[in-house]
């Protein structure tokens, strides 16, 4: 966006080309990535180390739940850098937030990692897993909402300059 | 317009830790006392359900509830779960305005304020979904998933904004905090 051909166009025309850009890479490519690494990476191992205790999990596209032995309800974890980070980190791109959207990614690379790891640890039995599950959820929601907030607002500072 | 990424930058450290710690206490009170309870979900969820219901019938639709089931009559029903109580989101945005620096009033007369418009907007949305079932049935899991977004996003993000602006003590055409 910084690059000097942008300069020639408007802002808001800048915006609407990095939304629609950013909207047909995440459609095209990045939701059938998060897909196939879920259906053939993930979940495999999951149920592998799932039938070793008895757990059950519960298998959607872009999101793993898992229920063990003693629990009624799913808990566990999505896929990141879905909907939730593409859609803020346009808004970051658009009004040149680089320390946000740097942060935002910093964050989705971490929940690469952290609640798969509960998820691995829930399924054992360990509750307080499961209850990271659930706060990492509301967090995750919390990141997301923020983010927008940030990133509306920068741009619609951005527009009144 | 106040920069809100000043305003949250400067506290971020501390916004972090307090929303945190809110939502890991709600959460274990929530494992351990208030699922197994059982009755604040049953409460939120029964009385969405009774507020949709008058409402829908009050607009002339054939509607009924059986327990936690709401249909109108030759369709399917809707079932509201515990995830779809919205008590999770008014958890989510009382942490936000709790974190947040302000008047603890202030927070309290907020915080009301949003867990009552969430609990309004969330009869809408039973009532959508039970009307969803009318006229695009073969999209109801979509809607569903999306609801959200249409529902209580926005005005969450509205009155956290809001809230930005009390909290801080400023108003949005004198604000305190530095504009560029």
């Amino acid at each position: 966006m910084d690059n000097s051909w942008t300069r020639n166009y408007s802002f808001p025309a800048q915006a609407i080309f990095t939304i629609v850009v950013s909207l047909l890479l995440y459609f095209t490519v990045v939701r059938q990535i998060r897909i196939r690494v879920n259906s053939e990476f993930i979940y495999p191992v999951i149920v592998e180390k799932a039938e070793a205790v008895n757990a059950k999990v519960v298998f959607s596209p872009r999101r793993i739940g898992i229920i063990p032995v003693g629990h009624d309800s799913p808990r566990g974890f999505g896929i990141p850098f879905g909907g939730y980070f593409w859609l803020p980190f346009t808004l970051f791109l658009i009004g040149r937030d680089k320390r946000f959207a740097l942060s935002l990614s910093i964050y989705h690379l971490f929940l690469c990692i952290a609640p798969p790891f509960a998820a691995l640890l829930f399924m054992k039995g360990s509750n307080l897993a499961g209850t990271f599950l659930q706060i990492n959820e509301m967090v995750f929601k919390l990141v997301f909402l923020i983010c927008l907030l940030l990133g509306v607002s920068k741009i619609i500072r951005v527009l009144k300059k | 317009m106040i920069e809100l990424d000043k305003a949250i930058s400067n506290q971020l450290l501390g916004f972090v830790v307090k929303a945190f710690c809110f939502y890991a206490v709600w959460q274990i009170s929530y494992d351990f006392f208030i699922h197994p309870d059982g009755r604040v979900d049953d409460f939120l969820a029964l009385t969405v359900i009774s507020g949709a219901k008058y409402l829908l019938s009050l607009l002339g639709w054939d509607i009924y509830s059986l327990g936690r089931l709401i249909y109108i009559d030759g369709y399917r029903s809707v079932e509201v779960l515990n995830g779809c109580n919205a008590l999770a989101l008014m958890v989510l945005y009382s942490g936000f305005i709790i974190a947040f620096n302000g008047k603890v009033l202030n927070k309290v007369k907020f915080i009301i304020f949003g867990v009552f418009i969430i609990f309004t907007l969330n009869i809408v949305r039973i009532m959508s979904f039970s009307l969803a079932t009318v006229y695009f049935q073969h999209h109801w899991d979509l809607f569903h998933e999306f609801s959200p977004f249409l529902f209580f996003y926005p005005v969450v993000l509205f009155l956290w904004y809001q809230w930005t602006i009390v909290g801080q003590g400023t108003t949005p055409s004198q604000p305190r905090l530095s504009l560029r």
